[in-house]
């Protein structure tokens, strides 16, 4: 551990400006980008990258089609865009602009589409986080994840997970910022309020398992409000949280409205949490109140058994996948339960590079593919694994060198803690943790900091505060521990739940 | 960039972003796969694949299961393995036995045990009897929608109807393999 904080400290004495090595990431990634552009050049669309595709193609002609001032294909939007509502569009809509121009477009093409989308978000969010957070934590979220192979790989996906991650973490140095502002008896300003609703919206529908961690920002930043500010701008503060509720709200009504309308029940995000219980943790001989037929992949065996008992009865599928879903958990032990969960975890968090296999032509990769490939992997667990481990460290210790260290501890633990749900209620695949990507380096990066300053000084020389500061710290200071324990906790427990 | 040139910056793409979306319709149309969201193939008893004898059909809800040709005893028999939904156990028996006597089938006063119910139409041959086996699923809800399961001993059938859904197990439910 020591040789480790010597060796960074060591080489973060030898860098240039934080500026400066700014852009010679970004520069490196694009020449990443580049470099792994070919092994991704003629992969088609894999698995769910389908419907997002599909949902894209029909936005496309309904834009086409009330720009012609004809009437849209409603059955073809709801076939494509809203389908079972197992995902939310933030990946169609972001495709659209493709279908327009280019109807038929073709997979090199959709592929270049992807990386260069990505990579104007990336440079966007960039901007961002150097605005709010400084130079030094926006090259850091360049060189992780934006340097993984396999993350650059994934930018040329479209899989809304990787982006998710890139708008969270301009949503976390929002927050922070208005921390800041709001220690200074500062309410947030209307376009604030404006923007963390919009950036909001924008994570939940890139992916919308990020409810949970949304839902804990928010509470975070209005407890925040109500705990700095005092008298009319603590009113203020809330409504401009109302504003950004509105703006969220808003927004997100017309995919819910379209969804609960095609699929005849009450839908918000999506429909996948009962199905997807059932799988993971349910009895899959059960699922269809027996077995389910034996044909199709996992996730249709339930969607066609569903479809076929509403259209007999008349009910909602979506009410029929909750039943079946009851019905398969009945019998489900703690033991099981525990089991599948560390499963799920390993999937999450132990296998980064599993979609380099996945996005390949068709016909399978040729030599220099499968070279390439080799590359990407190798190269990715390299700078994976430290990243990681430093991560799960942090989770387990706290960061008090400075009130500013104190918060963005706090909300990375938080935010992290919320991502980190993923494991217990879902199937994991290998590219869910990209949503938590960035927070795994300001987490890393925080606690190696922290390792460094404490073991510089012997008494930690720390900032002089003030009033609601000076407070706010004394605050922080045993929330932070309780997140750190809930965290260990939480692992013993299902440690032991396992055995 | 001064303020200005901004401003014409700005206007000039929206103006660019629009003439494109009013030109689109001439760029061709999309054409998604739907490959996600498939079409949903109607039952195949309601189609009439391999229809019931007598041409007898439910008049309950029901989700077809399995339906295939086993070996009993060395004799061939078609096993007809569904579910059925928003009754119970009595009336699910009750009306499987009602559709069957519409067709000229009469139920057995003691039906041997295991078979809730034994069918036959006068003047049938021995072999064209059909047998019903109807179980509550254990573990429902009286708001749960699927219920309970019925198995149809019956005589082997064959394809009636060229409908092209007829080669769907998906519809008939004959999977080839075990399953």
């Amino acid at each position: 551990m020591t040789a480790a904080t010597d060796l960074v400290t060591r080489v973060a004495a030898r860098m240039p400006r934080p500026d400066v090595l700014l852009l010679w990431l970004l520069g490196a990634h694009v020449m990443l980008k580049l470099l792994i552009y070919p092994l991704t050049m003629d992969a088609p669309a894999y698995n769910d990258e389908q419907q997002y595709y599909d949902g894209a193609r029909a936005l496309s002609n309904l834009l086409r089609d009330t720009f012609a001032f004809t009437s849209p294909d409603s059955a073809e939007l709801e076939r494509n865009v809203v389908a079972s509502g197992w995902f939310m569009p933030g990946m169609a809509i972001l495709m659209t602009p493709l279908f327009v121009v280019i109807p038929d477009a073709a997979d090199p093409l959709c592929r270049a589409y992807l990386g260069l989308a990505n990579l104007l978000v990336l440079l966007w969010a960039v901007r961002s986080v150097r605005q709010r957070l400084g130079s030094g934590y926006a090259a850091l979220f360049v060189a992780f994840p934006a340097l993984l192979p396999s993350w650059v790989l994934m930018s040329f996906t479209a899989y809304g997970d990787p982006l998710s991650g890139v708008v969270l973490i301009v949503l976390v140095a929002h927050v922070v910022d208005m921390i800041r502002k709001m220690r200074a008896s500062e309410p947030p300003a209307w376009k604030e309020a404006l923007q963390l609703g919009l950036l909001a919206i924008a994570v939940l529908y890139l992916r919308s398992s990020t409810s949970i961690v949304l839902a804990v920002l928010g509470c975070v930043t209005l407890v925040a409000a109500l705990v700095l500010l005092k008298g009319a701008q603590r009113w203020r503060a809330l409504t401009a949280a109302g504003l950004a509720g509105v703006v969220f709200v808003m927004l997100l009504a017309p995919w819910s409205i379209a969804a609960s309308k095609a699929l005849d029940t009450r839908v918000v995000t999506t429909t996948t949490v009962p199905i997807s219980l059932a799988n993971t943790f349910g009895d899959r001989e059960q699922v269809c109140f027996g077995k389910c037929d034996p044909d199709s992949y996992l996730w249709f065996r339930p969607l066609r058994y569903a479809r076929e008992v509403a259209r007999v009865t008349g009910e909602s599928e979506v009410e029929v996948e909750k039943q079946m879903s009851d019905y398969a958990l009945r019998d489900l032990e703690r033991q099981e339960y525990a089991r599948q969960a560390w499963w799920n975890i390993g999937s999450y968090f132990f296998i980064p590079a599993n979609f380099t296999r996945y996005i390949a032509p068709e016909e399978g990769r040729g030599p220099v593919g499968q070279v390439g490939q080799g590359i990407v992997w190798v190269l990715t667990y390299l700078l994976y694994v430290p990243v990681l481990v430093l991560m799960l460290l942090s989770m387990l210790f706290v960061q008090l060198r400075s009130l500013e260290a104190q918060i963005l501890d706090t909300l990375t633990k938080v935010a992290l803690l919320a991502l980190f749900v993923q494991p217990f209620v879902h199937i994991a695949g290998s590219r869910y943790w990209t949503t938590a990507g960035p927070l795994f380096v300001v987490a890393a990066a925080g606690f190696l900091r922290e390792s460094h300053v404490r073991r510089s000084h012997a008494h930690p020389v720390r900032e002089r505060l003030d009033g609601t500061d000076a407070r706010l710290s004394q605050w922080l200071k045993p929330i932070q521990l309780t997140l750190s324990g809930v965290f260990g906790l939480v692992i013993v427990v299902l440690g032991l739940m396992a055995i | 960039m001064t303020g200005r040139a901004r401003r014409v910056g700005t206007l000039a793409g929206i103006a660019v972003v629009l003439a494109v979306l009013l030109l689109s319709h001439r760029f061709g149309r999309a054409d998604p796969t739907g490959d996600y969201r498939p079409v949903l193939v109607p039952d195949g008893l309601a189609l009439g694949c391999y229809p019931l004898p007598g041409g007898v059909t439910f008049d309950f809800g029901y989700q077809l299961r399995r339906d295939g040709d086993v070996e009993v005893d060395g004799e061939k028999r078609r096993v007809l393995f569904a579910q059925y939904d928003e009754m119970d156990e009595d009336e699910a028996l009750a009306a499987i036995v009602d559709d069957f006597a519409e067709a000229g089938f009469v139920a057995s006063e003691r039906p041997a045990p295991p078979y809730d119910a034994v069918l036959r139409r006068p003047g049938d041959a021995r072999a064209d009897v059909v047998r019903a086996v109807v179980e509550p699923l254990p573990g429902v809800e009286d708001d749960t929608i699927v219920r309970g399961t019925f198995e149809l001993d019956l005589p082997v059938a064959e394809l009636a109807s060229d409908a092209p859904d007829c080669d769907d197990p998906s519809s008939t439910k004959r999977w080839d393999e075990d399953s």
